[in-house]
């Protein structure tokens, strides 16, 4: 194989790795409420950010910080359902949406507060000696991503398709009303729903900070990235989350390494358009009929 | 004179058989009732007419002409009007504009003479608000034609949305359960405004749960049973029918 | 009174009081705010027509804010057009792309058309950078000739003052024209069902996309209106904060009333300005407000009022009905 190619791919299975964890954390929401959360950038940024104090300023080793901040921005997930979206008195769709832009941008704003405005950044998590692979130099920390994103993406699958919590989750989202008939705690599921979003996204920040520095408005650019690539797989389907992810990563590094790199994300936007023109549901999205 | 025929419509969703070869024929004046138990393919039917859906084989002339397949606009601009059993009005605006919605076929004002709200826009306000309070009156709900449609009784939108189907003038209109949902005093006013249309002359498809209202109104029944047709014919002649006795008594 | 005599009234009225602040207030740093609020009256009232109306959200209208203000910008600088000229040919090419990316993303629905607007706009605003031969990159465009009646120019903020609420005025007119109109109520009908109403004989396609173009020729003239005003251009002023602010304005004013345009242009726009007292917690603070907002406000603030006007005039309707 080209020795380029095959180090554009590597390259970019691990951009789409960071997409795919972020879509994923999307599509949790959706799969409960039916709305886009906007805040998902953050709490990956806030993941990241958790991560560092633990680190430096508690001094915490590996494990109990990586569980802690995922806790932690679990809660704030959980905080924003309970304390913004459940108080709203709308619920339509748009407005909920809007709120969650607006917590997207006290959330950044918290984040300047409190970390600032300088770059973060942490050591790799084992070393940073590159392998060679198929003449391709990847580091280990993309391995880890790529390693993270595969157990998030299993255990999401399980949980929606196989466990009771994850239908019921499911169900609240198909119809809130029939699902409170049946017993199910709405509220409950909702706030689960943004508290496990909150963990995924923070596993990301956790995953990442390592290789990109990270700053405050970092969540913005890859939370739209995130949000592309689960419209591009199919909305709400975790299957599709990790397609339409690994699919944009790979489209942003061959298009910078093939034909440009400044113009690497108009490329991947590109593509993206044409794909929802021909299939208006995403990849693995099925036409839905209007009921009259 | 034939003005509205379906042959051998068959529809198929994601392999699931909704309707098996269905045709019938309907002349202008004529009252069609078309009943069955839930899910015998009654408003899949009426989409196929209205062009919501399309077939998976058959065919559907209108005036002699093969339009299986139009787009709905298209369908209602040739005059095929429809109400809907889940009533779809329009809540936030009023009663008499929900009516003079139904006028847009009968109206041609395009995107620019409305934002400049030309002479010929004004007119054809006029006419659609004229119209619009004539059907109102029919329906004896002239008194609140400037109430927001929310605000109505369920029975009362139900009358609203017929006469927005009217506005437009349509050759046959298509009525999906008008007395669907409705308490008893609703639905004889229901029968009572459906005898009405019938005076008028209007040719109608009618599909309805309440039996009696049916046989009352309607010059014809077709009967759906899982997507079968198993009869058609006047009301005397089905409610002898055996099949239908069995499909509804029996097996349903 | 018709609803539609009874908008134009109070058009009117709020146009006269719009009209008499400066004799009051000359205060150049104000009257910047107030001008950059009618630019955004004009952005938000045409989205209102197709959010609030037609039911299709588009987060993409920063990009043709941008287009608007980077081609007449353009032709004015480096061809020595006329500005009101210029002005007319970035309306009619912005309308020409509208339409052609109308056609195929109007088709979306939900989430899908969020995106495929979104990555319009992200699309434009990466172009605006990297193509600094043109564009001038991220500085952006200086030294934009300003809008001149014979010799006498629009060169203040006072004399700009008049234009852009002119413009803005206008805009409303015309958009209360068209939602009192056979088109307005076929748009209700698309907001509501698109089976009900292409069964109504709408072309609910046709309709979308010819509302989208109005919508985009409204933000291409503000963005005219705003490089010429300013005289300055950069990315920045584009970029998806811009459009997500003003579909926020389109909500905080109240979904599916032009009114709602007017308020919500009116509330949020001097917003940042106020809160830069604030410094560093002024995103936070910004945040706050815009999520409470939406909370407590589930019609937004023209709703809250047309919401209590229909309270009202029902009763009035119902003691009618007695009688």
């Amino acid at each position: 194989m080209n020795q380029n190619l095959a180090q554009f791919i590597f390259s970019g299975t691990t951009t789409g790795a960071i997409y795919a964890l972020i879509a994923l954390g999307f599509c949790i929401v959706e799969n409960s409420m039916k709305i886009v959360n906007f805040a998902q950038g953050d709490f990956l940024t806030l993941g990241g950010m958790f991560m560092f104090s633990m680190l430096y300023a508690l001094h915490l080793s590996i494990l109990p910080a990586i569980v802690l901040s995922v806790l932690a921005v679990a809660l704030i997930g959980a905080a924003m359902e309970r304390f913004a979206l459940r108080l709203a008195k709308s619920k339509e769709t748009v407005v909920l949406v809007f709120i969650t832009i607006g917590a997207s941008i006290f959330i950044r704003g918290g984040i300047k507060l409190i970390w600032g405005k300088s770059p973060k950044s942490l050591p790799y998590f084992s070393g940073a000696h590159p392998i060679d692979l198929l003449g391709a130099r990847i580091l280990p920390q993309s391995l880890w991503v790529i390693g993270g994103t595969i157990a998030v993406f299993l255990a999401l699958h399980h949980f929606f398709h196989h466990t009771k919590q994850g239908k019921a989750m499911k169900a609240v989202a198909y119809d809130p009303k029939a699902a409170a008939l049946m017993g199910i705690n709405v509220e409950a599921m909702m706030m689960l729903s943004l508290a496990l979003a909150g963990g995924v996204g923070a596993v990301a920040g956790i995953l990442i900070i390592p290789i990109t520095t990270m700053t405050f408005d970092m969540g913005v650019m890859l939370g739209l990235k995130g949000f592309a690539a689960a419209v591009l797989g199919g909305y709400g389907d975790v299957m599709g989350a990790v397609i339409g992810g690994l699919l944009l990563g790979l489209l942003e590094s061959l298009g910078a390494g093939l034909i440009s790199s400044t113009y690497k994300d108009v490329i991947a936007f590109v593509v993206l358009l044409l794909v929802l023109f021909l299939r208006p549901r995403g990849i693995l999205g099925k036409e839905e009929w209007e009921r009259v | 004179m034939e003005l509205l025929a379906v042959k051998e419509i068959v529809k198929h969703f994601n392999g699931v058989k909704a309707l098996k070869g269905i045709s019938f024929s309907l002349k202008e004046g004529e009252i069609l009732g078309i009943i069955g138990p839930n899910g015998a393919g009654k408003t899949t039917l009426i989409n196929i007419i209205s062009g919501i859906y399309k077939p998976t084989s058959g065919e559907v002339f209108y005036r002699g002409e093969r339009v299986t397949g139009y787009p709905p606009h298209a369908m209602a601009k040739m005059g095929i009007a429809r109400t809907f059993q889940h009533i779809q009005i329009f809540p936030e605006i009023t009663v008499l504009e929900n009516v003079m919605a139904g006028y847009h076929t009968r109206s041609s004002s395009g995107i620019v003479s409305c934002l400049l709200h030309l002479p010929s826009v004004m007119k054809e306000e006029r006419a659609a608000a004229a119209k619009a309070v004539d059907l109102l009156d029919l329906m004896g709900l002239k008194a609140k034609a400037n109430w927001p449609a929310f605000a109505l009784p369920y029975g009362e939108q139900k009358k609203v949305v017929i006469a927005r189907a009217l506005a437009g003038d349509p050759k046959v209109l298509m009525l999906d359960e008008p007395a669907g949902g409705l308490n008893e005093a609703e639905t004889e006013e229901m029968g009572d405004l459906l005898e009405r249309l019938r005076g008028l002359g209007i040719t109608l498809i009618l599909i309805e749960h309440d039996i009696s209202l049916v046989m009352d109104v309607c010059h014809r029944i077709l009967v759906l049973h899982h997507g079968y047709k198993i009869a058609l014919g006047t009301p005397q002649q089905v409610q002898q029918d055996p099949q239908v006795i069995d499909a509804y008594l029996g097996g349903a | 009174m018709s609803p539609l005599a009874r908008d134009r009234l109070l058009l009117l009225t709020m146009g006269a009081m719009i009209f008499s602040i400066p004799l009051v207030m000359r205060n150049p740093y104000y009257l910047n705010v107030l001008n950059i609020v009618a630019l955004n009256v004009l952005v938000v009232a045409g989205l209102t027509l197709l959010i609030g109306y037609a039911g299709q959200i588009s987060l993409g209208h920063g990009g043709f804010y941008a287009m608007g203000a980077y081609i007449s910008a353009l032709l004015a600088i480096h061809l020595g057009w006329n500005p009101w000229i210029t002005t007319g040919i970035a309306m009619a090419l912005t309308g020409m792309i509208a339409l052609i990316i109308g056609i195929p993303t109007l088709r979306l629905r939900g989430h899908y058309l969020v995106m495929a607007t979104l990555g319009f706009n992200l699309i434009v605003y990466i172009l605006l950078i990297q193509l600094d031969d043109i564009t001038g990159g991220p500085s952006g465009l200086s030294r934009i000739p300003y809008y001149t009646i014979g010799t006498w120019g629009f060169t203040t903020d006072l004399r700009c003052y008049w234009l852009v609420w002119f413009f803005a005025l206008l805009g409303l007119f015309l958009a209360f024209n068209l939602v009192h109109s056979r088109m307005g109520r076929a748009l209700m009908a698309i907001r509501e069902s698109e089976v009900a109403a292409s069964c109504l004989g709408i072309e609910t396609w046709r309709c979308k996309t010819e509302v989208f173009i109005v919508s985009a020729l409204m933000a291409s003239l503000a963005g005219s209106l705003y490089a010429h005003y300013m005289s300055f251009i950069s990315p920045k002023t584009f970029d998806i904060f811009y459009s997500i602010e003003v579909v926020a304005m389109v909500i905080v004013g109240g979904i599916g009333s032009l009114w709602g345009a007017l308020l919500g242009s009116a509330f949020l726009t001097p917003l940042p300005y106020l809160l830069h007292f604030f410094e560093e917690y002024k995103d936070l603070i910004y945040g706050a407000i815009f999520m409470g907002v939406l909370i407590f406000l589930p019609q937004g603030l023209a709703g809250g009022l047309v919401k209590l006007y229909q309270k009202r005039r029902l009763m009035s309707q119902l003691k009618k009905v007695q009688e």
